[in-house]
């Protein structure tokens, strides 16, 4: 437990928000440009970082109070075992899938060839020991940072190939940014990375979408927003305020009549920039239908204690973190914020905090505070069952 | 008085004129200046061939990402310094490098206290650079701001059907009220009453 350091107040500035310039950051500048922060009266200042090591840092050290994090990200800086913790406050999803496993054009047949299937995410992964196999030499595939759900959702698929399977791969740090590059030189031959990028890749023919993120582990937590806990804890009031801007903003992001002004929006040189503009002409607009991205429809906010476990257990898995505890994500995870700001707003959200975590393969029902509630499938890959131990 | 060795410090900053300034004020310290990229092209490989002790980065670059994943390739790799921030002195030392845009990485085993001093070298050529930009930036803030404050005069014109010095006035009161820049009550009004081409214009501007 570290000292809470005081956060620099800047006059005029409510709340400051850190953002990574990705398709799944438009829930905080469409608030932002919609003017939704301003209606609830609050005023944001948004700040975009290069990279999610810079994110962290400025979390760490106060300079922001909070972002759009990768949602294993609150877990990774609350629970670290190798560096000092900073302790996060997580009160809702800002969106779940998006990412995609892309691999470079001249890879791609070779796995067809071994029997890669994209509607078989087993059988790709035996494909890909198999080529690595056949001549004798790991195959180079990118992740973003090693707490991100992309790393997590890459290093499960593999595994399901068989014990050994990771011998044959090589995990390599590339950022978003420089994936093009990387493709381009041959450096890598895949990656799992969110949108615009899998897109991208495609668009300019240098890889296939092979994959999508939730083949591996169904409609699984994406981006959410967490907050330093002390920020949290002094800022009840501005938080519920935060969250429902934010919810609002999901909202409205899930309806696709609003996309053509969302692509607007996003390619202006403060958010996304070139990387919208470089999709001109691209039929799906901004989402990919093999993604499955959303931010608001069947319950996608609502922030499951079971769901954060998961992801702690893949971290603990691959060296990050100790074994979690129940009452660890207890304390990083807060249901009830999200169910007290949803009832202002009118929408429901499910009674219970958390849930056996693989069960179900399509969109199911539970019960809500004013009746039955929608909640989308959770399928894990392999059929894995997670029980959460509370 | 130890024995001084000094460091072999790779830099990257793309922001060519800062990086000559801080490899000078290194280089007058008696640390070797291995390198100096633009850029992460070849990061990964630089750093496994040159193995420097210590990589100064600014935080704005995408390549720290590359830099935080390299822990996971091989054991010799520079760590981030937040590693060392376990005392209030260090915190101090790196939320200072922190706020000025300066990141480090450190390969295990170099003494903190040898660090900070690189650090706190970097750290005030970094926030020369700093002032200058800021400066820059309010002249343009300043300008945005005219061209947000001409819009919402224009809104509350159309609106109250009054006169442009009206406008202003009525601006300038909301932002006594709410002890607020005009700029700020001027993106409100636009927030509020502004239909589609407010946003249009003033991502055009």
């Amino acid at each position: 437990m570290t000292d809470p350091i005081p956060l620099r107040r800047h006059k005029g500035f409510t709340v400051r928000l850190g953002f990574v310039p990705l398709l799944d950051s438009a829930p905080l500048i469409i608030a932002r440009e919609l003017g939704l922060f301003f209606r609830e009266g609050l005023d944001v200042e948004l700040v975009r970082e290069a990279s999610w090591a810079s994110l962290r840092d400025k979390i760490s050290f106060g300079l922001l109070d909070g972002a759009h994090m990768l949602a294993p990200m609150p877990m990774a800086m609350s629970l670290a075992t190798d560096r000092p913790r900073t302790p996060i406050t997580m009160g809702m999803v800002l969106s779940r899938n998006g990412n995609g496993i892309t691999v470079s054009s001249s890879l791609y047949p070779k796995l067809v060839e071994c029997g890669a299937d994209p509607n078989d995410p087993l059988a790709s992964a035996k494909a890909l020991v198999e080529v690595a196999q056949r001549r004798g030499s790991p195959i180079q595939l990118a992740s973003v940072a090693p707490w991100s759900s992309h790393d997590l959702q890459l290093r499960d698929w593999v595994a399901a190939a068989g014990p050994d399977a990771r011998n044959h791969l090589q995990i390599v740090p590339v950022s978003p940014v420089q994936m093009e590059d990387a493709f381009r030189a041959g450096a890598i031959e895949g990656c799992c990375v969110g949108e615009p990028w899998n897109s991208l890749l495609e668009w300019q023919d240098l890889g296939v979408i092979l994959h999508a993120g939730h083949q591996i582990w169904q409609n699984s937590p994406e981006k959410v927003l967490g907050m330093r806990k002390d920020w949290a804890d002094q800022h009840t009031e501005i938080h519920q305020r935060l969250i429902r801007v934010l919810l609002r903003a999901c909202q409205w992001l899930d309806n696709p009549e609003h996309h053509a002004a969302l692509r607007d929006i996003l390619s202006d040189e403060r958010y996304l920039g070139n990387q919208v503009k470089a999709l001109d002409g691209h039929p799906f607009s901004l989402f990919h239908p093999r993604l499955h991205q959303h931010f608001f429809r069947d319950s996608a906010n609502f922030p499951w204690l079971s769901q954060a476990h998961w992801l702690a257990t893949r971290l603990a898995r691959w060296g990050q973190l100790d074994e979690p505890s129940a009452a660890d994500i207890r304390g990083i995870v807060k249901p009830a914020l999200f169910r007290k700001a949803a009832r202002s707003m009118g929408i429901d959200a499910p009674r219970i905090d958390a849930k056996t975590e693989g069960h179900h393969r399509l969109p199911y029902v539970l019960e809500g505070g004013d009746g039955p509630v929608n909640i989308s499938g959770d399928s894990l890959l392999g059929e894995h069952i997670h029980h959460w131990p509370g | 008085m130890i024995d001084f060795q000094p460091l072999r410090i790779l830099l990257i900053d793309n922001d060519a004129d800062r990086a000559a300034v801080v490899r000078k004020a290194l280089v007058e310290e008696g640390h070797e200046v291995i390198s100096q990229r633009p850029d992460a092209t070849g990061l990964t490989a630089a750093v496994a061939r040159d193995e420097p002790d210590m990589i100064i980065i600014d935080m704005d670059l995408p390549d720290r990402d590359t830099l935080e994943n390299m822990s996971t390739l091989n054991a010799h790799a520079p760590r981030p310094i937040v590693f060392f921030a376990q005392e209030q002195s260090d915190r101090n030392t790196i939320q200072a490098a922190v706020r000025a845009g300066v990141s480090a990485y450190v390969v295990d085993g170099i003494q903190p206290k040898r660090v900070r001093g690189i650090i706190d070298t970097a750290v005030a050529r970094f926030e020369m650079f700093q002032s200058l930009r800021t400066e820059l930036e309010q002249t343009r803030t300043a300008l945005e701001e005219r061209k947000l404050i001409d819009r919402a005069k224009g809104l509350i014109m159309k609106r109250e059907g009054c006169n442009e010095d009206e406008a202003y006035r009525v601006l300038q009161k909301a932002a006594m009220d709410h002890s607020q820049r005009i700029g700020q009550i001027a993106e409100r009004v636009i927030a509020m009453f502004g239909d589609k081409d407010a946003e249009k214009i003033r991502r055009a501007s």
